[in-house]
């Protein structure tokens, strides 16, 4: 029997952005996963906890200036395993695609019915239907670096989602911050 | 005087976000206007006296008297204040942990399986005596975050190891039973028929996670034999501390198909487990619960399940409260609480008989081998795992700084860490001694049993004779007079009162005829196996009529593992090795100074050779002196232990080293530099496929050859274009075709034959371009 640590060839990134428990503030995390989706890293912010002034203030942008410059950035650049694509729940979180230069793609199963956008998509839209595997399709919006990388981000998720499901990684995540926010105060 | 102007010096250039332009475009307005905007909750101190309007009601109510100019503060500075405050929307800590990936290529049944293992990477940081479990919060959160386990199963079913008849018909007879109790003897492979049982049921799809319960000490061989007899599921222990516990009883519902735990933490996680529904419950050593009014019992007996399975060795058909306990588990209802006073032995034996399969050894004796042997790894103790880890860790360190260190050094710190992993020096705990408890003696000595223990250190087996005092044992050492030792041997032979001889390793080694036990347990293991096996074979004689059941304790995360490791790396790389296993020295050991050093992650210091004198130069077509053949096994997937192997055929060679492997990699560069000796070899020639060659390889060998030339070895590496050829090596002079990776891995060693044939090295090191005239 041989063991071998495995190279880290293709990486997802996957970016979810929660409420706290208590509804108060807002908290976010990283999970890089293999292509089979076994984890390889994760990492969560502290929660953010936005004053009554800064509500105010902030009003309409707060989610996505919290969102984007205060979690996802650090999160991406402290990653130690850095991925090339990051999948984000709805489509509003793809400009972390120009803050962190990462393709961005945000994925939900197809006949979902996800947040509502005012804004036209920034990019390509699109559908992956796992061949092979008893997996659902998944509806992707993307935000892509360039068309290169666009067909490279594609083709990994084709093969990402024929052999797990790509949606189901952000329940995992919400669990697990679920179980952070009990088990260390730090994260409540 | 412009009061704006230390605002102006703030924001000179316009702001580069919409947030900052906010920010500023309010602090102007707040200037402006005479309004400071206070959070009271950010701002405690500001919003007592000095702030006016707000945006909430609840701030409102706060800020009363609402006047800045009342309070006479300083407006500007309030607002220079105010803007920091809302500047600063704090960015958040970010934490979290790396998981390491590791794919463990097995080889069952002829084909090669891939198992992937995922670890929190605090677990390589073991030696931290402040984090003896090396785990975080985060390293905690791996099984919410690991992928859902698998529900169908496309693969062929493939086992390790072909079952025996009588296990074909248990595991049968537990696919078809919701509530059984297997009561096997022990040694007739309940844990395997259980799990294979298990394995069937999953791909059936009649169920879909199991939990398993079973005494602490056999925990991890429970692990391990998921591992090894159904590797495609996972399975996760529950143990450890109590958030890991609680985690991991929230987390695992759908990532895993078997958890493992035991009783201890079912009764601690009672109120967790309560209302969790399982396909299938198997209680290891279910007579655990035979008190019927024990926590334990009552929270076992509370579990809800499809499917309950009891395992023991134990008869309990005798014993009425008992047989009700463990009944009240697999059979809930089987016996009503009114009538147990009344039933008879009869009776009850009628009642239980549908739910109970139990075969003696005398009945599975046609399929038994002579021998069957049977590895158990256990977990050190919490005292025991602290007093090891730093044992370790001031080894480590003593080696490090010492000047001069030997390998007497490291095996000074092996035997040191051998005898905590038997007994913690100060509290006496031990996790073998539990076995011997929980699992091992009351079925190895029940009805007429005899069991022999056997250990390399006198002071073990004193300090378990001490301990094992009901079973009156003898203690058999070198130390005993031959009419002592008569004595004692006659005793255990005739005598029914003496149930457990402890031998020593060494003073039971040859001579003794001891065929009255036929169990056997090797409390700490020795280097070489066949001295071992000595031991074990005072069993083996001629009138011995049972099947021995040999039982060898290995402690996980220990010297110990990492011993048996390279022990069983060289068993199936090297049967020469294995052949030259011999009773360990300094002087001739099994393990080389490398490997006796690397197992605390040290190299061993260089010594300069008192050989170092100007080497013969071989005259041109000088043949190469003929000697003992040596056989060398290359294993294809495995390049670099190639190179461990191949170190003492190395150190023996002379004049040549032709060393052709299509396998062959840089790394092999760096142990040749290190264990060819100058005064024995003149040359080293590599011979190798094209997919070796690349830059790093190239400066590798660059080198090499100039530490090589200093020391008068002449050095050359030529690349193949195309191999007709399998494999083979060339060494001393002859050469040697490696089998088919069939013959290997069935370990017939002995059909590595040197080839009739001439050595086809000449002629292909023609063909073969030099390494600087191929591009990678």
């Amino acid at each position: 029997m041989t063991t071998r640590q495995v190279p880290h060839a293709a990486l997802l990134g996957f970016l979810a952005f929660e409420k706290t428990t208590k509804k108060d503030g807002f908290i976010a995390a990283l999970m890089v996963t293999d292509e089979r989706g076994y984890p390889m890293e994760f990492r969560a912010t502290t929660p953010v906890r936005p004053s009554l002034v800064q509500r105010t203030l902030y009003g309409s942008q707060l989610e996505h200036y919290v969102a984007i410059e205060l979690c996802a950035k650090p999160l991406v650049q402290q990653s130690q395993r850095k991925p090339r694509t990051v999948l984000v729940p709805e489509p509003w979180l793809l400009d972390i695609a120009e803050e962190s230069k990462v393709n961005v793609a945000a994925i939900w199963h197809a006949g979902e019915v996800i947040r509502v956008e005012e804004k036209a998509p920034p990019s390509a839209t699109g559908t992956i239907r796992p061949t092979g595997s008893t997996y659902q399709p998944v509806v992707y919006r993307g935000n892509f670096m360039n068309p290169d990388q666009e067909r490279e981000t594609l083709a990994l998720l084709e093969i990402c989602a024929a052999r797990f499901d790509l949606v189901e990684v952000f329940q995992r995540m919400r669990s697990a911050l679920e179980i952070l926010a009990k088990e260390d105060p730090r994260y409540a | 005087m412009d009061l704006l102007k230390p605002l102006r010096q703030r924001f000179p250039m316009p702001p580069p976000s919409t947030v900052a332009l906010l920010q500023q475009e309010l602090a102007w307005q707040l200037v402006e206007s005479n309004l400071v905007l206070v959070d009271p909750i950010a701002s405690p101190r500001l919003s007592q006296n000095h702030a006016i309007g707000t945006p909430s009601a609840h701030a409102t109510a706060v800020l009363d008297p609402p006047s800045v100019i009342e309070t006479g503060i300083d407006h500007l500075d309030a607002s220079i204040h105010i803007v920091d405050l809302l500047a600063s929307l704090p960015r958040p800590e970010v934490n979290g942990t790396i998981f390491i990936k590791k794919e463990e290529e097995q080889l069952r049944l002829g084909q090669r399986e891939t198992k992937t293992r995922i670890e929190p990477q605090g677990l390589q940081g073991r030696l931290d005596p402040k984090h003896p479990r090396g785990l975080d919060i985060f390293g905690m959160l791996l099984p919410i975050l690991m992928p859902p386990a698998r529900t169908e199963f496309r693969d062929e079913l493939l086992f390790p190891g072909e079952l025996y008849g009588y296990q074909r018909d248990g595991v049968k007879w537990l696919f078809e039973n919701e509530s059984a109790l297997l009561a096997d003897d022990m040694g007739l492979g309940k844990t395997v028929q259980a799990i294979t049982a298990f394995r069937a049921l999953i791909r059936r799809g009649l169920a879909l996670q199991a939990l398993v319960i079973c005494p602490k000490s056999v925990l991890t061989n429970w692990m391990r034999e998921l591992e090894r007899w159904a590797p495609e599921l996972v399975a996760v222990r529950v143990h450890g501390d109590q958030q890991a516990r609680h985690i991991a009883w929230r987390a695992y519902v759908g990532k895993c198909h078997v958890l493992v735990t035991t009783y201890e933490t079912v009764r601690q996680d009672r109120e967790t487990i309560r209302g969790r529904t399982f396909d299938l419950v198997v209680a290891d050593e279910v007579q655990r619960i035979k008190n019927p009014d024990a926590d334990t019992s009552r929270a076992v007996r509370s579990l809800t399940a499809k499917r309950r399975w009891g395992l023991s060795g134990t008869p309990l058909e005798n014993k009425l409260e008992d047989v009700v306990s463990v009944f009240g588990f697999i059979q809930p209802g089987l016996f009503q609480a009114s009538e147990v006073p009344f039933l008879g032995a009869q009776a009850l034996r009628e009642r239980i008989r549908p739910y109970v399969l139990r075969r003696l050894k005398k009945d599975a004796l046609p399929d038994l081998p002579e021998t069957v042997d049977d590895t158990k790894w256990l977990d050190l103790t919490e005292a025991q795992r602290q007093a090891y880890n730093r044992a370790e860790t001031q080894g480590v360190i003593r080696l490090r700084q010492t000047t001069d260190v030997t390998v007497v050094n490291v095996l000074a710190l092996i035997q040191q860490l051998k005898q905590i992993c038997n007994f913690d020096p100060e509290t006496g705990e031990s996790t073998k001694l539990e076995f011997l408890h929980e699992e091992f003696l009351e079925q190895a000595c029940q009805d007429d049993g005899k069991a022999l223990i056997i250990s390399q250190y006198v002071k073990t087996l004193e300090n378990l004779a001490g301990r094992l005092d009901e079973y009156k044992p003898h203690l058999y050492t070198g130390q005993l007079s031959t009419a002592q030792r008569d004595t004692i041997i006659n005793e255990f032979q005739s005598d029914e009162a003496h149930r457990l001889l402890l031998l020593s390793l060494r003073a039971g080694g040859q001579g003794l005829n001891l065929t009255r036990a036929n169990y056997a347990l090797l409390f700490d293991r020795w280097w070489n196996p066949a001295v071992e096996d000595q031991a074990v074979a005072r069993l083996i004689r001629i009138g011995q009529t049972k099947t021995v059941f040999v039982t060898r304790l290995m402690c996980r995360n220990t010297i110990e593992e990492r011993i048996e490791q390279i022990l069983n790396r060289k068993r199936l790389l090297f049967q020469e090795v294995v052949d030259e296993l011999t009773d360990v020295s300094p002087e001739e050991r099994v393990l080389s100074e490398e490997e006796l050093f690397g197992l605390f992650g040290l190299t061993p210091p260089r010594r300069t050779s008192g050989r170092d004198q100007e080497p013969r130069k071989p005259a041109a077509g000088e043949p190469m002196n003929e000697r003992q053949s040596t056989v060398l096994e290359i294993k294809p997937e495995t390049p670099y232990s190639n190179v461990l192997s191949l170190r003492q055929t190395l150190r023996r060679c002379e004049n040549y080293i032709w060393w052709a492997d299509r396998y062959f990699r840089p790394q092999g560069l760096e142990e040749m530099l290190y264990c060819v000796d100058p005064a024995l070899v003149r040359e080293v020639r590599i011979l190798s496929g094209p997919d070796t060659v690349n830059e790093r390889a190239k400066g590798e060998f660059a080198r090499f050859s100039e530490e090589m030339q200093r020391k008068g070895v002449i050095t050359e590496w030529r690349v193949l274009k195309s191999f007709a050829h399998d494999r083979f090596i060339v060494t001393q002079g002859a050469c040697f075709l490696v089998p088919s990776v069939d013959i290997i891995f069935r370990g017939q060693y002995s059909q590595i034959r040197e080839t009739p044939i001439p050595p086809p090295f000449e002629d292909w090191w023609k063909e073969a371009v030099p390494l600087s005239q191929v591009s990678p």
